[in-house]
């Protein structure tokens, strides 16, 4: 972990905006309550999930708790990328040698100046503010600050269980779901700031590491985390339905909690790159949230308004389509596409290249 | 200079009405956001008198018990119902005159 001492105020009111999960559970329980009052359940919600919007919301409208869990989340929405980027701004000086420092050794970094930057790209994903490259060093403020103070200490969706979540654990859990452990180069898709490139290394540690993402900032930040670890990271700046690797070149193409944040044609091209880029024989694995299928209809429902209102608008595409049949079109084999025990999360979705 | 009189004014002004319904959310975020730069304070106090304690002046136990005399209970209660005062003012949208 990077080392670095927040300021009392930075860290106090990061601090705040972890402290909300356990005020939420009884207002997701009374809305709960509520639902099962008005005999709204899989038997009678509807099939169209904007049908079953509309039931679900003419009812949870007069509830307080959902009125009051709506509140907090808007406010948690449009502050905690604020929150963060002050706690950032009171140690931007002692942090600006830091990262000069991390910025060399063995994990590179190849910036594309031309980088074409696909239009559905430039969303505030999560509410973040302006985004990944919401600010020069939205990598450490969203990499480092919003996923140690924050998110690291929330619980999971409620479609996952619910429970209190260790995002390191998990995303260490789901690269031990690949088949082999001899894989020469492993590429990953969308990195961010290299939380699962993390774990990566560690499952697969002889082999050679590539990781791509549109964000600089957020590459920056895992070349630092790289850096810091010791690691030699081949990082690119680059869109994962067009990586640049060449034909056939990698075992295992795999990313972690990205396709949600794809929309459906996106989600195409990133299967089709890594058909490419995999060798004969090579394994595509994906962990990403359930499909609405796979969830109750209330589940699904709830799933689909924290998507709306919380900043991913491609949720509900990918959370609806048949992946099965796309990755089997495009000429995956062995095709698994199912969950994790005990609470289907993450959704693993696996092919091999034939 | 006591015995020089003064005429307040007695009329009432004219108001105006400033938040309309569809602000409720908004002024529903400026109390979290208030909540949040309260707790920061808070921690400050707490942090404060851990340093303090590490240095060798522990207070916690002091503050936590400390009753207070006549002089600063007086005091307490003038800032405190002034405070009071104050917001059930803001909420009630009635303003006494200037003391």
């Amino acid at each position: 972990m990077m080392d670095y001492t927040l300021r009392q105020h930075g860290r106090a009111t990061l601090d705040f905006l972890s402290s909300f999960s356990p005020s939420i559970a009884p207002l997701m329980e009374d809305q709960q309550e509520a639902l099962d009052s008005a005999g709204l359940n899989d038997e009678t919600l509807a099939g169209d999930l904007d049908e079953r919007a509309k039931q679900i919301e003419s009812v949870l409208a007069k509830v307080p708790a959902f009125r009051t869990a709506n509140l907090v989340g808007e406010w948690h929405g449009e502050h905690h990328g604020r929150t963060a980027a002050a706690a950032f701004e009171e140690i931007k000086e002692e942090l600006a040698p830091y990262f000069e420092k991390l910025a060399s050794g063995g994990t590179t970094l190849a910036y594309e100046p031309d980088l074409d930057v696909p239009k559905y790209w430039p969303y505030p994903i999560h509410r973040t503010t302006g985004g990944w490259d919401g600010h020069r060093h939205m990598g450490f403020i969203h990499g480092e600050l919003v996923h140690r103070y924050i998110v690291s200490k929330a619980t999971k969706p409620p479609a996952a269980g619910g429970k209190a979540t260790d995002i390191y654990a998990d995303r260490k859990n789901f690269a031990e779901q690949a088949p082999r452990r001899d894989y020469a180069h492993v590429v990953e898709i969308g990195c961010s700031s290299g939380p699962y490139t993390m774990q990566l290394a560690e499952v697969f540690p002889e082999a050679k590491i590539s990781a791509c993402d549109i964000s600089i900032a957020q590459l920056e930040q895992a070349q630092r985390n790289g850096n810091l670890a010791g690691h030699s990271w081949n990082l690119l700046h680059a869109d994962g339905c067009a990586t640049g690797l060449d034909d056939d070149s990698c075992g295992l193409f795999t990313s972690y909690i990205l396709l949600h944040e794809l929309p459906v044609k996106v989600i195409e091209g990133v299967l089709r790159e890594g058909f490419r880029a995999l060798e004969s024989g090579g394994d595509l694995l994906f962990g990403d949230v359930a499909p609405y299928n796979a969830l109750s209809k209330t589940g699904a429902w709830r799933t689909d308004y924290m998507a709306t209102y919380g900043g991913e608008p491609f949720w509900r595409g990918s959370s609806t389509m048949d992946m099965v049949g796309l990755m089997e079109e495009i000429g995956f084999v062995d095709v698994k596409y199912e969950g994790m025990p005990p609470n289907n999360y993450p959704w693993l979705t696996y092919g091999r290249k034939p | 200079m006591a015995d020089r009189k003064t005429y307040p004014a007695t009329k009432k002004p004219r108001k105006r009405e400033a938040l309309r319904p569809e602000d409720m959310d908004k002024l529903g975020q400026a109390i979290l956001s208030l909540t949040q730069e309260l707790w920061a304070v808070k921690d400050r106090q707490a942090v404060t008198e851990v340093i303090l304690k590490e240095r060798g002046i522990d207070i916690r136990e002091a503050i936590d018990t400390h009753k207070p005399d006549a002089d600063l209970e007086a005091q307490l209660a003038l800032d405190r119902q002034a405070l009071v005062t104050k917001i059930v003012q803001d909420i009630t949208g009635e303003y006494g005159p200037l003391e």
